[in-house]
């Protein structure tokens, strides 16, 4: 198993790489620090109680990315709008009793940590903000009245932040346009074409699980970046949108092609027909090289020729083997769908496209999703019995806050055994800057300048840690509980005690909170591969019942969400346990395409008694094809076979019936591989 | 004259509630302006875009000053 390392690997000397990042992040940093001192200084101004808050909003709102900060804006704003009214209302409905009071929180708390699951992106992130901007209030206040002043006061001075914050990056970042996403669209083309041309060359040695890992942690990364780029800019988003439409069925077509390509490679390596296929395989590459240079209808045109081609060659020779053909001809159809969609991937940068985007949702399940609540929502009650029955007075409320937080954040991940090591380094690295912020570079000065730069302290490793993807979460923790611990007001003090204090509150919270992750999320990294790999067959035995084209490509979605969660776990990176659960979801992916595909190749043709008989069989047996997979494959093969001799008999169906029995010897080869796994 | 809006008893800023509802308008008015294209013709969107967030902002205000 691959080591687990807590912090990223340091090099010597630092690559020029790392450098620029260090630089960058250095940038960044100081424009944080702009941000932050406008934001304090509007609220200082405006002689608001609680003005660190509106410094804490523009430090934490703060992103190397300026797409991100404007999206991150818009949701910090709903979130904080959403979390203030909740509890508003929790204060209403329990104003005497603190214990439903904190009952009526935990279910806040849950319903945003199940939505923090659900959603993706910075809608997930509105969520988490949601839920832990209510605690925030009531660690403020103890009484409805107040409550109503205080959810008021934070929503003005966030909403302070989000415009100073907003206003820094709108004057100092110059849009780019489509330029700065440009490279990993064009890079995916050259990238396709190496692909197959490995595939087509060594078909043995071609790693099919390793490529469509990758294309699935690039994928999303896409999907990402054209969230934030059309943030950014609002044409950008208009395109943006297309562009993520015309991605739908990027990961499901590039999946069939590879597979094909690795396919037909190894079973046609002894064949006689193997220099033609090699030759149709050239003219593929050639049309995935032309590809940029030509129109739809010219893409079309060569694939027909190709397709034209394949019939003749076959029709020439003296017995046509009917499966070959359909390999090719499967080969070049999956060939012209990858194309197909990478041509509106390419027109997404000029139209408007006004689909839906899928994946809309993360692969998560309901029942994840409500556990995930669940545990947020006892841990929340466990925090509050300590708070009220050892009556902490200081510090104690904090703690809640706290404990809410790094609960929320920590829950919503796939991975929050993984998680938790990384907000602990991020919440209790901050506590030296912190001290030395508050405690010793403050008080040696005084004036508004001197307090902006004692926060340099803070914010500038921050925002190094934020320029370096590995390290990008741990910098939000650490502005985030740094920002807590020193949070400066009107009148500032600088009691040790007091912030002492907090420290202990953050200590209790992080030991809550490992304790409460260690109890429901126990590590046992075979048990997630498993459990996805469950799910993924249930849906896989439903596959009858995803057939129509809508469904059936949320099926393929959920699918690719599913190896992107592998991949997203960091314990089981670079294990065999992920390596073998992304295979086993890439084969049902490929099973599920050639289960489809055969059902509308014959869901017209009237076929004999017995061949009925025989599918009846083979769709009872579907659901249970691991569990008798001897007896599935054989009822498959003989159903293939069946098919071909029928194409025979029936010419003016022989293409279709060819290409179901190819499907079905297809399907029964994925079987014997997914029986043979040990997931 | 300019007071704490009262939203069922829960008290916003005047300011805070007019930024809500100038964000609100802005929202719409960027995306029409990115389909018409205005982008294109001015030397600095992000400058266009806080001057013309600004100027609504103030507007609200001035009404409702008003």
């Amino acid at each position: 198993m691959a080591e687990l390392r807590w912090l990223p690997p340091l090099e010597f000397p630092v690559s020029p790489e790392n450098m620029a990042r260090v630089w960058a992040g250095l940038r960044f940093g100081l424009i944080t620090l702009l941000a932050f001192s406008l934001a304090l200084f509007v609220g200082f101004e405006a002689l608001i109680d609680s003005a660190g808050t509106a410094g804490m909003t523009a430090a934490v709102l703060s992103q190397p990315n300026a797409g991100a900060v404007f999206a991150k804006s818009y949701a910090r704003l709903f979130g904080t709008v959403s979390g203030g009214v909740a509890t508003v209302a929790l204060y209403w409905i329990f104003p005497q009793a603190p214990w439903l009071f904190a009952a009526g929180m935990a279910v806040w708390l849950g319903i945003c940590a199940y939505w923090g699951g659900k959603l993706k992106y910075f809608a997930s992130y509105a969520a988490i903000l949601g839920g832990y901007t209510a605690t925030i209030i009531v660690m403020s206040t103890n009484t409805p009245e107040v409550a109503m002043v205080i959810a008021g006061t934070r929503v003005s001075v966030i909403v302070i932040g989000i415009l100073t914050v907003a206003f820094i990056f709108g004057i100092i970042h110059i849009r780019k346009g489509f330029k700065t996403y440009l490279p990993p669209l064009l890079e995916m083309n050259d990238r396709i074409i190496a692909q197959a041309r490995q595939a087509v060359s060594d078909p043995v040695s071609y790693d099919h699980v390793a490529t469509m890992r990758k294309w699935a942690a690039d994928t999303e990364a896409m999907h990402q970046s054209l969230v934030y780029a059309g943030a950014e800019d609002p044409e950008v988003e208009l395109h943006a949108h297309s562009v993520r439409c015309g991605m739908n069925e990027f990961f499901a077509d590039i999946a069939d092609f590879n597979i094909r390509l690795k396919e037909l490679g190894l079973i046609l390596q002894e064949s006689p027909h193997r220099a033609f296929v090699q030759e149709i395989n050239h003219g593929l590459l050639e049309a995935f090289n032309a590809r940029l240079d030509e129109t739809d209808a010219q893409a079309d045109q060569r694939m027909a020729v190709l397709e034209k081609r394949t019939m003749d060659y076959f029709a020439a020779q003296a017995s046509p083997s009917l499966l070959d053909r359909s390999r090719v001809l499967h080969e070049i159809h999956a060939a012209t769908k990858l194309i197909d969609t990478m041509n509106r991937i390419r027109r997404g940068r000029e139209t408007f496209d006004e689909e839906d985007i899928r994946p809309l949702g993360r692969a998560t399940t309901i029942s994840q999703n409500l556990y995930n609540g669940f545990v947020v929502a006892i841990t929340f009650m466990v925090a509050w019995g300590i708070y009220i029955v050892d009556e902490w007075q200081t510090g104690g409320l904090l703690f809640v806050v706290m404990i809410s937080t790094l609960m929320i954040v920590v829950t919503v991940t796939e991975d929050p055994a993984s998680m938790i090591k990384m907000a602990h380094l991020g919440a209790l690295g901050c506590v030296v800057p912190a001290l030395i912020c508050q405690q010793v570079l403050m008080p040696l000065g005084s004036g508004f300048p001197w307090l902006v730069l004692s926060y340099a302290v803070l914010i500038i490793p921050c925002s190094i840690l934020k320029s370096f993807p590995s390290t990008a979460g741990m910098g939000n923790m650490f502005m985030m509980f740094g920002m807590m611990l020193t949070l400066p007001d009107n009148q500032m003090d600088y009691n040790l005690q007091l912030f002492l204090n907090n420290v202990q509150a953050l200590v209790g919270a992080s030991v809550l909170c490992v304790a409460s992750v260690l109890i429901f999320y126990p590590v046992r990294n075979k048990e997630k591969g498993l459990r996805v790999v469950r799910h993924g067959l249930q849906e896989l035995w439903a596959i009858p019942q995803y057939l129509r084209k809508d469904r059936f490509s949320e099926w393929e979605d959920r699918q690719q969400e599913r190896i992107g969660f592998i991949d997203r776990i960091a314990s089981l990176k670079g294990t065999v346990v992920a390596k073998e659960t992304i295979q086993e979801l890439l084969i049902m992916l490929r099973m599920a395409r050639c289960f489809r595909r055969q059902h509308f190749h014959l869901q017209n043709i009237n076929f004999s008694d017995s061949l009925k008989r025989l599918m009846a069989q083979v769709l009872w047996l579907w659901p249970r094809q691991l569990e008798n997979s001897d007896k599935f494959r054989e009822l498959a093969q003989r159903l293939s076979d069946a098919l071909v001799a029928e194409a025979e008999k029936t010419p003016t169906h022989g293409l279709e019936l060819a290409a179901a029995a190819q499907e079905w010897l297809m399907i029964a080869k994925n079987n014997e591989v997914l029986a043979s796994l040990p997931c | 004259m300019l007071a704490n809006v009262d939203v069922y008893g829960f008290y916003i800023s005047p300011f805070a509630a007019d930024v809500v509802v100038t964000l609100v308008i802005f929202y719409f008015l960027r995306k029409v302006l990115a389909r018409l294209g205005i982008n294109h013709r001015v030397w600095h969107p992000n400058l266009f875009e806080i001057a013309l967030f600004s100027i609504i902002l103030c507007l609200i205000i001035l009404v409702q000053a008003s």
